[in-house]
C-alpha cells in the first residue's frame, strides 16, 4: 500500500514536468499566453471539463466507466434553458438540471451494479438514449431566450476569478475531501481495487457503485446548467464527446483505467493540461488539425511515462 | 432520511424513463409528419423564409429561377421520401417543416427520414425506399462522393432522384434528375462582402470553419477566398479554426484569440459558431461577427448586438422547390433547369425582425 502511493506520486511528478514544460514553451513562443486575461480564459475553459472529470474520477476509481456524461450535459442544459427563460426563479432550472443528471447517473449505476451490465455497454446505451431525449425535448432546435440573470452566472466573476472557476473549485474541494478523508472515499477505492474482496469485507458494493455513477450524473447535470449559461443557448447537440475529454483528464492525471488508483491533484493537472494545449495552440494560431495530433501524442506520452515510472518503482 | 430520499429519487427516475419511453415511441410514429407536432416557434421559421423570398427577389443570384409552379392538389397519389443528413439542427428542421407544408398543400404523400449523419444508413434508406416503390427520393447527401451509386441504382429502378441542400459530386452522371440547393459559394461571398464593406476594405480577420472536409463549409470558404482576393488590406492573422459547427468550442477558441490578437472581424461558417464568438467578445464589442444560416440563436445574437449579421439561404424555399419539382418530374414534365438555386439574403439588425 505504502509503495503504491509512492509510485503514483512519482507518476504525478512526471505530469507536472510535462505541464510546466508546456507552459514555459508557450510563454516563450507567445508571451501573451501568460497574461492575466488569458489565465482567466484558461480557468473558464477548464471549468466544465474539470467538473466532468471529477465525476468521472469517482466512476473510474470504483472500477467503472461513463460514456454518457456528454449527452447528460446536453440534456440537462436543454432542460435548464427551457426553464430558464424567465418563467421560474433561477433555482428551478438549477435543481431540475441537477436532478435530471442524477437520474441518468442512478440509472447507469443500477444497470451496472444491479443489472451487472458492463459499464461500457450500459453507458453507451444511456449516451445514445439521453442524446435522443435532449433532441426530443428541444425539438432538435437550439433553445434561445434565457434570462439575463441566467447568462450572468457564467459571465460574471468574483475578485477577478470567473464564476465558472468558483464552481469548479467548490467541486474540487468537496470531491477531494470525500475521496481522501471519508470512509465512503476509502470504500470507493476498495471497490475499484478488488470488488470481491470489498464485498467479503462487508462493504455494500452495490450502493458504492451506484453512488459513483450518481455523482458523475449529478456533476454532469451541474455542467449542463453552467454550459447553457456560458453559451447563452440550450443546444441538443452540445457537449459532443465531452466524456472523452473527461476520461483523458483522468487518465493523463494518473487515474488507472483498471480502477482503485488515482488522486484529485492528478485530475486537476490533467484537466489544466488539456485546456492549456487547446488554449496555447489557439493563441499560437496553429491549425486545429495539429491540435488533435498534439493532444493525442501528449495523452500517449503522459501515460507511457506514468506506466514506465511505475514498473521501474515496482 | 437519506435512504428515503434515494428511494424517492429512484422512483422519479424510473417513472421518468417510463414516461420518456412512451414519448419516444409515439414520436417515432409521427416522424413522417415532423412538422405537424411542433408549435408556433416553428411556423415562424417557415413564415420567415417565405418573407425572405418576397423581399429578396431583386437579389436573385442563382442561375435558375427559384420559384416553381405547383398547383394545389396536383401531387395527389405521388409518394415522395425526403432524407436529410440528420434532424438535429434548426436548419434541417425548418427544411422538413416547409417540405411537409408544401406536400400537404399539393396532396403529396411525404415521408421524412433521417440519415443521422451516416452515409451507410442513408444508402440503406434509399434502397428501402426503392423497394417500397416510392415515386421520388429527395436526399441531402451525407457524403458527396459516397452516395452516387445508391442514387444510380434508385434511378435505374425508375425512381425520380433529387438532391437537396447540397449535391453529389458529378450528380448528373448518377441518374440524379435535379438538385435544389442554396449556393454556398455565393453565401460565403455575400458574408465576406458585407464584412469587407463594414471594414472599409481594411482590417484583421479570423475565420471559424465547420468540420474539416464538410462540403458546404469548403464551398463557403471558397466564397470567402474569392472576396478576399479583391481586398489585399484585409488580413487573416490566424489560421482558420475548425470548431465543428459548435458554439462552446468557438467560444473558447475566440476567447483565446482575443487575448493574443487584435481582431476587427470574425467570420464564421455558421450561426452557432458566430454566437460563440459573440459570447466571447461580448455585446457591441466593435468586432464584426458574422455567420451563415439564419437560425433562431443567430437572430437573438443579432438583436442584442453580439453578432453583426448572417446570410440566410432560405432552406424553406429549397424544400418547397424540391417537392414541386419532384411532382413535375414524376408526372413526366420537364423542368426549366435541373439546378434550382435559392437566393441568399443578408440579415442584420435592420431587417432581422422580419425573419423571427
Amino acid at each position: 500500500m505504502e509503495k503504491k502511493s509512492v509510485s503514483s506520486r512519482l507518476s504525478q511528478y512526471f505530469i507536472y514536468i510535462i505541464f510546466v514544460a508546456l507552459v514555459v514553451v508557450l510563454t516563450i513562443l507567445k508571451p501573451s499566453f501568460i497574461q492575466p486575461s488569458n489565465l482567466v480564459n484558461i480557468l473558464k475553459q477548464a471549468s466544465i471539463n474539470g467538473i466532468l472529470a471529477f465525476g468521472m474520477m469517482f466512476v473510474i476509481i470504483s472500477g467503472g466507466f461513463d460514456m454518457s456524461v456528454g449527452s447528460t450535459v446536453a440534456f440537462a442544459g436543454i432542460l435548464a434553458a427551457l426553464l430558464g427563460r424567465g418563467d421560474f426563479p433561477l433555482i428551478v432550472p438549477f435543481l431540475v438540471a441537477l436532478v435530471a443528471g442524477l437520474c441518468v447517473g442512478i440509472l447507469n449505476g443500477l444497470g451496472v451494479a444491479v443489472g451487472e451490465l458492463p459499464p461500457f455497454i450500459m453507458t453507451l446505451g444511456t449516451m445514445t438514449a439521453v442524446r435522443g431525449l435532449a433532441l426530443l425535448v428541444s425539438d432538435g432546435k437550439p433553445v434561445t431566450g434565457i434570462t439575463k440573470a441566467y447568462r450572468k452566472i457564467a459571465a460574471s466573476s468574483v475578485a477577478g476569478i470567473p464564476m465558472l472557476a468558483i464552481f469548479l473549485i467548490i467541486v474540487i474541494a468537496i470531491c477531494s475531501f470525500v475521496l481522501a478523508k471519508t470512509v465512503y472515499g476509502r470504500r470507493v477505492y476498495a471497490c475499484g481495487g478488488n470488488l470481491q474482496a470489498a464485498k467479503v469485507a462487508g462493504i455494500n458494493t452495490t450502493f458504492i457503485r451506484v453512488s459513483t455513477f450518481a455523482i458523475a450524473g449529478l456533476l454532469a447535470g451541474l455542467s449542463g446548467f453552467l454550459m447553457t449559461s456560458r453559451v447563452t443557448i440550450g443546444q441538443p447537440t452540445a457537449a459532443e464527446s465531452y466524456e472523452m475529454d473527461a476520461i483523458t483528464a483522468c487518465v493523463v492525471g494518473g487515474v488507472s483505467m483498471s480502477g482503485g488508483v488515482g488522486h484529485p491533484v492528478g485530475v486537476i493537472i490533467g484537466t489544466l493540461l488539456i485546456t492549456v494545449i487547446a488554449n496555447g495552440l489557439d493563441i499560437l494560431g496553429v491549425s486545429s488539425h495539429w491540435q488533435k495530433i498534439v493532444k493525442g501524442v501528449i495523452i500517449v506520452v503522459a501515460v507511457l511515462i506514468d506506466v514506465k515510472g511505475k514498473s521501474k518503482k515496482n | 432520511m437519506k435512504k428515503k430520499s434515494i428511494v424517492a429519487l429512484m422512483t422519479v427516475c424510473t417513472l421518468g424513463t417510463a414516461l420518456f419511453a412512451g414519448c419516444g415511441s409515439s414520436s417515432s410514429d409521427n416522424s413522417s409528419s415532423a412538422g405537424s407536432g411542433s408549435s408556433a416557434a416553428s411556423s415562424s421559421v417557415v413564415s420567415g423564409s417565405a418573407s425572405a423570398s418576397d423581399s429578396s427577389e431583386s437579389v436573385s443570384s442563382g442561375s435558375a429561377v427559384s420559384s416553381i409552379s405547383g398547383a394545389p392538389g396536383s401531387g395527389k397519389g405521388v409518394k415522395i421520401a425526403l432524407i436529410p443528413q440528420h434532424q438535429t439542427n434548426a436548419y434541417q428542421i425548418a427544411l422538413a417543416e416547409a417540405a411537409q407544408k408544401t406536400a400537404d398543400e399539393m396532396g403529396v404523400d411525404l415521408t421524412i427520414l433521417s440519415a443521422d449523419q451516416d452515409a451507410a444508413k442513408q444508402i440503406s434508406e434509399i434502397e428501402q425506399c426503392v423497394s417500397e416503390k416510392y415515386d421520388a427520393i429527395i436526399f441531402e447527401p451525407v457524403d458527396p462522393d459516397g452516395l452516387g451509386s445508391a442514387a444510380q441504382e434508385a434511378a435505374d429502378a425508375g425512381v425520380v432522384v433529387m438532391n437537396i441542400t447540397s449535391a453529389c459530386t458529378d450528380w448528373q452522371d448518377y441518374g440524379i434528375s435535379a438538385i435544389s440547393c442554396g449556393d454556398n459559394v455565393k453565401a460565403g461571398e455575400l458574408e465576406m462582402e458585407q464584412v469587407a464593406k463594414k471594414l472599409n476594405g481594411k482590417g484583421n480577420i479570423a475565420i471559424l470553419t465547420g468540420p474539416s472536409g464538410d462540403s458546404s463549409g469548403l464551398q463557403r470558404m471558397q466564397g470567402y477566398e474569392n472576396v478576399l482576393k479583391k481586398y489585399p488590406d484585409i488580413k487573416q492573422v490566424v489560421e482558420p479554426a475548425d470548431c465543428k459547427w459548435d458554439t462552446a468550442q468557438a467560444q473558447s477558441t475566440v476567447e483565446s484569440w482575443l487575448s493574443a490578437y487584435d481582431l476587427d472581424a470574425i467570420v464564421a461558417e455558421n450561426d452557432g459558431m458566430a454566437v460563440g464568438a459573440g459570447n466571447a467578445a461580448g455585446a457591441n464589442s466593435g468586432i464584426i461577427i458574422t455567420g451563415v444560416d439564419g437560425t433562431p440563436d443567430g437572430f437573438e445574437a443579432i438583436q442584442d448586438g453580439r453578432m453583426y449579421g448572417t446570410v440566410s439561404q432560405n432552406g424553406g424555399d429549397m424544400a418547397t422547390n424540391a417537392i414541386k419539382a419532384a411532382v413535375k418530374l414524376v408526372h413526366g414534365e420537364k423542368l426549366e433547369s435541373n439546378e434550382i438555386l435559392t437566393t441568399c439574403t443578408w440579415i442584420d439588425s435592420s431587417n432581422v425582425a422580419n425573419f423571427e
